[in-house]
């Protein structure tokens, strides 16, 4: 009887299990570079820049156009974007990379958003 | 290397070091502070900063200072009246801790406690009033306890901070315990006070002006004119450090009474303005 009830409650496990990978897979496929630039618990970059297309940007830094022409050296810009104090020790830039904020993938997601603006 | 050598080394050392280690002194620190405000915005008038980010629009600073206290705010002020002079169940009121209340006491608060040792807000000091008279204490992000904030300081109106800050080890330590708060980064945005409230004040985090760091204990409690709530200055404390991505500390804890005291002491000379809004 106890055996029953242990494999009824491992096999509920599995099924709950397998329902939800494909939508956590498809979550994360979709999450898309403006996203994570957007969302508040990811980039937040609104908090303190101004992004076209986008209401209620922060002005703390720069407004963040033309990106690719002033930064060229896209692994500058991914410096930057993991750990800005590697750059410069007094930026209020979080450290993205370093505080394990974002991964490299979505690092570069974030880029490609930015080359498009 | 000698030992000789090593030792020049460590004194020159030392010599570039100490005068930064050693820091300036309160009074230096709320002098330079005072001054860099006033000379970034131009704002000649330092009592002006009790207006909090209308300072830095003067259509707006002269529609602040021409505004009466609104509804909501006058009905704020008249239930903090009515609990304050309702008795507790032994017959006192709170007027029986609070002695000067009608003439306004808000600038009598932070201060360092000779007994313990530690920093008294006026929060805490009514809460220590209720578990004298045998009540039980409220707590600190309750509306009566805002409300009765919100009458008190509304009777110091005007009233000039005065923290004080004794020339003496315990005092100063709790001081700079403060202020390496106010400028320590934090959170996963990895930012200080000091960033947003002084380097950056006037600027805006999303749609949200950020006030100067000057002036902010002249308001507090904030009461939203619009909405009637009201936020204590600990619970504004907590609500940076969740949009810094920091764990909120334990309101009236040791840390944010300190961080109090030290934002208190910087904000001297400024008068109570319990009118004023974050807008």
């Amino acid at each position: 009887m106890m055996r029953q009830i242990i494999i009824k409650h491992v096999k509920k496990t599995i099924m709950g299990a397998l329902l939800l990978l494909p939508s956590a897979l498809l979550q994360a496929a979709e999450i898309t570079g403006q996203t994570l630039t957007l969302d508040e618990n990811r980039g937040n970059c609104l908090l303190c820049h101004q992004i076209a297309g986008s209401s209620n940007g922060g002005t703390l830094g720069p407004e963040l156009r033309d990106i690719r022409h002033k930064y060229p050296d896209r692994k500058l810009l991914q410096q930057m974007l993991w750990d800005a104090s590697s750059l410069n020790s007094h930026t209020i830039m979080p450290p993205y990379g370093r505080f394990r904020l974002l991964s490299t993938d979505e690092i570069d997601k974030i880029i490609d958003f930015l080359y498009k603006l | 290397m000698s030992i000789g050598n090593t030792l020049s080394i460590v004194l020159l050392a030392l010599s570039v070091l100490i005068p930064h280690a050693a820091a300036a002194s309160p009074y230096q620190d709320m002098e330079q502070f005072q001054y860099y405000f006033i000379n970034r915005f131009g704002i000649s008038a330092v009592d002006d900063y009790a207006f909090g980010s209308q300072a830095f629009d003067p259509k707006a600073l002269i529609a602040a200072k021409e505004s009466s206290s609104t509804v909501k705010h006058i009905a704020l002020i008249e239930q903090g009246r009515h609990l304050f002079d309702t008795p507790f169940s032994n017959g006192a009121s709170y007027a029986s801790c609070f002695r000067n209340a009608e003439t306004g006491l808000a600038t009598d608060y932070p201060y360092i406690d000779a007994i313990t040792s530690q920093v008294r807000t006026l929060p805490l000091e009514l809460n220590l009033c209720r578990s004298r008279n045998g009540e039980r204490p409220l707590t600190y992000d309750s509306g009566d306890m805002l409300n009765l904030q919100i009458y008190l300081v509304s009777r110091s109106k005007g009233n000039r901070i005065n923290t004080i800050v004794l020339d003496e080890a315990n005092s100063l330590a709790i001081y700079n315990q403060g202020k390496r708060f106010f400028y320590a980064r934090r959170g996963q945005q990895n930012m200080a006070c000091a960033h947003c409230h002084i380097d950056h004040s006037g600027k805006r985090l999303r749609d949200r002006v950020i006030p100067p760091a000057l002036g902010i204990t002249s308001r507090a409690p904030m009461v939203n004119d619009i909405e009637g709530n009201a936020v204590s200055l600990h619970q504004q404390f907590s609500r940076c450090m969740q949009r810094m991505g920091a764990k909120p500390l334990e309101l009236q804890g040791v840390e944010y009474r300190n961080l109090e005291f030290f934002i208190s002491y910087i904000n001297n000379g400024l008068p109570i303005q319990p009118n004023g809004t974050n807008h």
